[in-house]
């Protein structure tokens, strides 16, 4: 560590165009669009530590209902049968559609949980000032290489699809891990909303 | 650090030897063959993605060839005592619109056929208009090209159904849903064009002729 330089930056490239501008000075709530693609460079959020921090910890605690509790069950013929994002994956694996199974528990339980964790991590080293925590720099970009990676707002329209399929056929029930799930989806959407890496990224120190 | 006054901002950040951290979007100075690094990540730094254009293309492809087992292959059985015939995307949907679910087979429709086609489709059309001339301003070809990395999950639609109803439907030997291997070949697919339109650099479309500049 040599000199420490401000981190505030002064130049701004288009992560879309390449096209160079001075680093917009935004308020909160703000965005700045580029002159040449109208790509949003730039977003402020409003309040973004402690709105994360507030949906991360809702998200892990509800987690554990939206992952194992069943979403729905199915009566036909007296026969109870019912469904969970877990017992889902399960099934998957038991019908040898080994790659399936571990894409789909990939998408919609190990990345959003990853992401709540890491948020949750991310937001409380720079309330607390530990922003110079050896991890503050590897989480942030651990963050942003799995944050494509969530899919449970597709999950959720799939519940929806299979509601409609087998409504015909079946007498359909919905369980407590439905509203689970879907609280569970709305705070990964949430903090998708809520969460400023490019604020952590201006907290980073430059040695020059 | 570099000084802003130094920048000419008729130019981009390629013409200025500056490069833009894939990462943490800090500008750093860039000088062309040497091993360089981002001030303040220290992730590696390129100005644009290298072979972005035989990346692409090659993932495209890729994707275009699993795209036939995944939509000539059955992605699920429904078992009725036993007996059954396998579902493919598209018969599957088409029950559906025969049975006056409408709303619900053009969802799935447009989100597991319309979509991955689209996507390759109109990635292999950004990898034309580079080389050779486009009829769409390059504002409206980077918006096509956002698009094409939004729409990319929601192919996962009918991969996710299956993973329902594989569980759920499961009354003894009565009714009985089995999945099918073209649920793989579709789970290879999106993520093939997941990868493929990730490894895509928008940045090559305005790296054109200047003179166009719409």
């Amino acid at each position: 560590m040599t000199v420490t330089l401000s981190s505030q930056p002064k130049v701004l490239a288009c992560r879309e165009c390449d096209n160079l501008m001075y680093y917009p000075l935004l308020q909160e709530g703000q965005q700045a669009r580029c002159k040449r693609c109208r790509h949003v460079i730039l977003y402020r959020k409003p309040n973004p530590i402690d709105r994360s921090i507030a949906i991360a910890l809702a998200g892990l605690i509800l987690a554990i209902p939206a992952i194992f509790l069943p979403i729905m069950s199915m009566k036909l013929f007296s026969i109870n049968s019912t469904v969970s994002l877990s017992s889902a994956i399960v099934a998957l694996w038991q019908n040898q559609l080994y790659f399936v199974a571990l894409v789909t528990s990939f998408f919609c339980i190990l990345a959003p949980l990853s992401k709540l964790f890491v948020t949750l991590i991310l937001s409380f080293q720079v309330k607390l000032d530990r922003i110079h925590h050896q991890s503050y720099v590897p989480l942030i970009k651990f963050y942003q290489r799995i944050d494509s990676w969530e899919m449970l707002e597709v999950f959720m329209i799939g519940i929806l699809v299979s509601i409609f399929k087998l409504r015909d056929d079946a007498d359909l029930f919905f369980d407590f891990g439905l509203v689970s799930y879907i609280l569970f989806m709305i705070c990964i959407v949430a903090l998708k909303l809520s969460f400023d890496n490019e604020l952590l990224w201006n907290k980073v120190e430059i040695d020059d | 650090m570099i000084n802003p006054d130094a920048i000419d901002f008729s130019k981009n950040g390629q013409q200025n030897h500056l490069a833009s951290c894939d990462t943490c979007h800090w500008v750093s100075p860039y000088i062309v063959g040497q091993n360089n690094r981002c001030q303040r990540c220290h992730d590696a730094l390129v100005q644009r993605k290298p072979f972005a254009f035989q990346k692409t293309l090659a993932l495209t492809i890729c994707s275009v060839i699993a795209f036939f087992p995944a939509n000539l292959y059955p992605i699920m059985t429904i078992l009725q005592f036993g007996k059954g015939q396998g579902d493919t995307i598209l018969s599957g949907t088409l029950y559906m619109f025969q049975n006056g679910m409408v709303p619900i087979a053009l969802i799935v429709f447009i989100a597991s056929f319309i979509f991955p086609l689209a996507k390759i489709l109109g990635l292999l059309y950004l990898l034309y208009s580079i080389r050779y001339s486009s009829k769409l301003s390059r504002r409206k070809r980077t918006h096509m090209y956002r698009y094409i990395e939004l729409f990319g999950p929601w192919s996962m639609l009918d991969v996710f159904v299956v993973a329902l109803l594989v569980s759920l439907v499961e009354i003894g030997n009565v009714l009985e849903v089995v999945a099918g291997p073209g649920a793989t070949a579709f789970g290879v697919m999106v993520i093939l064009s997941i990868f493929a339109a990730s490894s895509f650099d928008s940045k090559l479309l305005w790296d054109e002729r200047v003179d166009d500049e719409r």
